[in-house]
């Protein structure tokens, strides 16, 4: 059986982070769009339903807590963090959030792969 | 404060503002590149092991060596990034040391007593507990590590001891400098296969 695809909206400024993430979620079977900035982010979630946010924590306009503190109902059901420095601080943060997961790059394939099978498990509970 | 405490704070200060620089430099270029080097090979590795699995055992350590590189890349950055209290306590910023150094050597942190001190004071602490273990981690040759934080009258007090090291960190030599600042000291000592460094630094200025 083939399972569904995921909507994922992928949040990074990094140029080869972004290409990378993206490439390795299409090949891993998934619908992909990505944002640049906090408020390309804002506009992409307002305009579409995603079953995934895969947000950068450091954006050039904002932080990836302000934005999904800023979604109200445009929230994903699911949405995981990342960022370079993972403090303990930075995790607890992420979680007040609203965040699910906060992944610390480098981002472990394997740690990534969990994260979309249960953001996966979640959309087909819903 | 004298001239001269004033010049060598603002030395130290400018010192860790290029390590904070440089730690972001690599993280913003260097290991971004290579996570998404990694992420490639792992895509790759998948499509090999699909379509011509004798490659596949080739292509696995060439994905593997891209994930030491992409950690290690990252591990080098968490040290050089100077520590910061920011909204936790002293002791919740050492455990989180403590926790970065056991990846490369055990390290156990014990704190048994309610510290307060002047906020200068404990970031410096956090600073050289920060530079010590990371000199311990990376150039002791030591098995086992233990990191103590205290108070006595003289104020806190932070002992580092590790056991198998067979070398005192160079790394150490420079932390004297910056305990003094704060009327501190810094005693290192090497035994048979332990080293030592204790930390003095009164709780006000």
């Amino acid at each position: 059986m083939t399972e569904e695809p995921l909507r994922v909206l992928v949040v990074e400024d990094h140029h080869d982070t972004l290409k990378s993430l993206r490439f390795y979620l299409e090949q891993s079977g998934h619908s992909v769009r990505a944002a640049r900035t906090k408020a390309e982010a804002v506009a992409a979630l307002n305009a579409s339903p995603y079953d995934l946010l895969l947000s950068d924590i450091a954006l050039s306009d904002g932080t990836g807590w302000e934005l999904l503190s800023e979604l109200g109902s445009a929230r994903p059901r699911y949405a995981v963090a990342m960022s370079g420095f993972g403090t303990a601080a930075d995790a607890h943060r992420s979680k007040v959030a609203g965040f699910r997961h906060h992944l610390v790059k480098p981002i472990d394939p394997d740690a990534l792969d969990e994260q979309l099978a249960e953001a996966r498990r979640e959309r087909d509970r819903a | 404060m004298s001239v001269d405490r004033g010049a060598e704070r603002f030395a130290v200060a400018t010192i860790d503002a290029h390590q904070q620089e440089l730690a972001q430099l690599l993280h913003d270029t260097l290991a971004q590149s290579l996570n998404a080097a990694r992420m490639y090979a792992r895509v790759t590795r998948g499509a090999v092991e699909r379509a011509c699995p004798d490659a596949s055992e080739t292509a696995a350590t060439l994905e593997a060596a891209l994930r030491d590189a992409a950690e290690e890349l990252q591990g080098l950055i968490r040290w050089l990034r100077p520590a910061r209290l920011e909204d936790a306590d002293l002791a919740a910023r050492l455990a989180e040391l403590s926790e970065l150094a056991s990846r490369t050597l055990p390290c156990e942190f014990r704190c048994k007593t309610q510290v307060r001190a002047a906020p200068e004071v404990e970031a410096e602490v956090l600073r050289i507990a920060q530079l010590a273990l990371h000199g311990l981690v990376r150039r002791s040759g030591a098995t086992a590590s233990q990191l103590d934080l205290d108070v006595d009258q003289e104020g806190l007090v932070l002992s580092l001891r590790a056991s198998g090291a067979t070398a005192v960190p160079s790394e150490w030599q420079r932390l004297e400098p910056r305990a003094a600042m704060f009327g501190g000291r810094v005693e290192a000592r090497q035994d048979h296969e332990s080293v030592g460094l204790t930390c003095r630094l009164p709780s006000r200025l």
